[in-house]
């Protein structure tokens, strides 16, 4: 029984986990925390539902939905990203906040404000017995993109020039600007990356929760709580605080009373902020005078 | 002796009550209606503006305070029989402890956390809401009795108007002196720099704590005062949007200044009702109100953000300090640092 609920909590974490990166990846470059991360994962899932139900086919839908996600990343550089770069924090909130705002009631205008299921699933969502436990080709594909993912993800980050131009751009902007390394230009590729990012995972979900526009601020309330228990701004924090919450929610749902599990991430979060602010892999941060 | 109110030009603070009591005179009972939701949102955001704009605290539970507030009122009126006035310092007062326990994660954390855990706090405030359904009525809402004082009941809407802005001005006023005071100061100087503050013998954490207190007393009564207005209360109202809501008047009339949060408040409140009007002259495809109003809001938001982050009220400050300087005006140079 328990061996089952990490199973369907580690696949529930993947999506997390792959919303949580998103985040995390633009929060390291720009320092911006993008509420609307969740809105962006969302439209990518609305056009990948809309081009695969008129027909055209598996491989077209998923290219649609990723030129897509290039699209909406440049679009939120352009307008929230660079005019806010160095602005406090509060002013940078709001201004994702208001972007959701105005991406959510989009989707609502496009796509209306009614459930939307995907029938038949494209991958089976038919439990198999695997050995004692019993495995959904559904959660192998989800565990298996992510895996996937994040591999690519550390490959491009590690062994391209362009990821380890990006990389020195999170970590010092200044001196990367100085070695000639053009920011901008990286900021952009960033937002693009974070952007695909999501829309792997708003694909991923689709057959398990439906598409509804309140979808990605629900998503992004798991992902927030993700992301800070893995210390925001660590690429492997967000991974594991995503995998941890899936777990930990899986089992809630089974040993909680109903009333209980919906806030439970973010007792968790609060208990993790009150006892070791900086998550589980962030190093505390000294703040120069 | 210089006289304490001497450098305040003071002489339009009278004029502007006595406008305000004079407007419900010439209003059907909608509009006054909707000039009463402004008033409560004038409390909540004057007090959102002492913790945000003046301390630098982001809350986005403050739609959570004013659920505390509602319904402590509500509860107490309608299963207690409490007189009003008493359940409305009640509200606040209860809104004021919630305050206090969510001041001691402030201590530690600001910015982004600090906002992630007032949003958490919503969360939990609509379960506990929800699990208290003996009382609150549960997810099915709550109806609320008229309120009462002393023996006079306080059902039309012009009524509720005057109620509502005596609390209003009398909190804008008391918010106002505040800032001006030793403890204002030492509020803005915990913005501007912490370690700063400190060094000079500001002590964080009793600050951070009572203005986190204060400002969950002004959502408290702001929120008990929406319950007798409505009268009828759902925990679905007090979302996170109504969190953001109040942090967008505070910032579209100026972030820290009060002037402007009352501003912000009337703004925002109004917002609706004149894209009520504009909506007729769209094609009804496009005019599909409920998005329609989201988007347009947060539109409005992102342009304060983006190009007017000094709100109406500074600009309305840059605009009258032009005209006092106005043949002599020095060239500008970029944006001015307030």
């Amino acid at each position: 029984m328990t061996a089952q609920i990490i199973v369907y909590g580690i696949s529930l974490g993947c999506v997390y986990a792959i919303v949580a990166l998103g985040l995390v990846l633009i929060y390291r470059a720009t320092e911006l925390v993008n509420f609307a991360q969740g809105e962006m994962m969302m439209m990518s899932a609305y056009v990948f539902f809309t081009l695969y139900s008129m027909e055209m086919g598996l491989f077209t839908a998923v290219l649609g939905s990723l030129l897509f996600a290039v699209i909406l990343g440049v679009a939120m550089n352009t307008i929230i990203s660079r005019p806010l770069i160095g602005k406090p924090i509060f002013a940078q909130i709001m201004a994702t906040i208001a972007m959701s705002i105005v991406l959510r009631s989009l989707t609502g205008v496009i796509w209306t404000h009614e459930d939307l299921f995907m029938y038949p699933s494209p991958v089976s969502m038919k439990p198999m017995n695997v050995g004692f436990l019993q495995i959904s080709p559904y959660q192998i594909v989800i565990v298996g993109v992510t895996i996937i993912l994040v591999l690519l993800l550390y490959l491009f980050l590690n062994l391209t020039r362009f990821g380890t131009a990006i990389k020195a751009t999170s970590e010092n902007p200044v001196a990367a600007q100085l070695m000639g390394i053009p920011i901008k230009r990286i900021y952009v590729a960033v937002w693009i990356l974070s952007s695909l990012v999501s829309a792997v995972a708003g694909m991923l979900i689709i057959p398990q929760f439906g598409l509804q526009p309140m979808l990605g601020s629900r998503l992004l309330l798991m992902a927030l709580p993700a992301a800070v228990l893995g210390g925001f701004g660590k690429l492997e924090g967000a991974i594991a605080g995503g995998l941890i919450l899936g777990i930990l929610e899986s089992m809630a749902i089974v040993y909680l009373p109903t009333s209980i599990y919906d806030i439970f991430p973010w007792i968790i979060l609060i208990l993790m902020l009150l006892i070791r602010p900086d998550g589980l892999f962030g190093t505390p941060v000294r703040k120069r005078v | 002796m210089k006289r304490r109110y001497a450098d305040e030009k003071i002489w339009w603070i009278p004029l502007v009550i006595g406008v305000t009591f004079l407007i419900p005179l010439g209003l059907d009972s909608y509009f006054t209606y909707v000039f009463n939701l402004a008033g409560i949102a004038i409390i909540v955001a004057v007090g959102l503006d002492l913790l945000s704009g003046y301390t630098g605290l982001i809350s986005l539970g403050h739609a959570a305070f004013m659920a505390v507030g509602a319904y402590t009122s509500a509860v107490l009126v309608a299963q207690f029989d409490w007189p009003f006035l008493l359940s409305v310092l009640a509200a606040g007062v209860i809104a004021m402890l919630a305050g206090v326990i969510l001041g001691f994660p402030a201590l530690r954390l600001s910015g982004l956390y600090l906002a992630i855990v007032t949003m958490g706090f919503g969360v939990i405030v609509h379960r506990i809401i929800i699990e208290l359904h003996v009382w609150t009525g549960g997810s099915d809402g709550m109806p609320v009795p008229v309120a009462q004082i002393l023996g006079v009941e306080i059902t039309s809407d012009r009524s509720q108007y005057y109620l509502i802005y005596i609390f209003a001005i009398v909190m804008t006023v008391i918010a106002k002196r505040l800032t001006a005071t030793k403890m204002g100061r030492a509020l803005v100087a915990i913005r501007d720099s912490e370690e700063a503050a400190q060094s000079s013998g500001i002590h964080l954490g009793r600050y951070k704590i009572f203005i986190f207190a204060v400002s969950a007393f002004y959502a408290g009564v702001g929120g008990a005062l929406y319950a007798h207005t409505i009268r009828f209360i759902t925990t679905d109202y007090f979302n996170i949007l109504l969190s953001i809501q109040f942090l967008v008047m505070i910032i579209v009339g100026g972030i820290g200044s009060i002037y402007g949060a009352v501003l912000g408040a009337l703004f925002i409140t109004f917002l609706p009702e004149f894209i009520r009007v504009v909506k007729d002259f769209l094609p009804p495809d496009v005019a599909q109100f409920n998005d329609l109003q989201a988007i347009s809001f947060g539109l409005v938001m992102l342009f304060f953000i983006l190009f007017e982050p000094l709100g109406i009220y500074r600009r309305w400050l840059k605009i009258r300090i032009y005209w006092k300087l106005f043949p002599f005006n020095p060239k500008q140079r970029g944006e001015t640092n307030h």
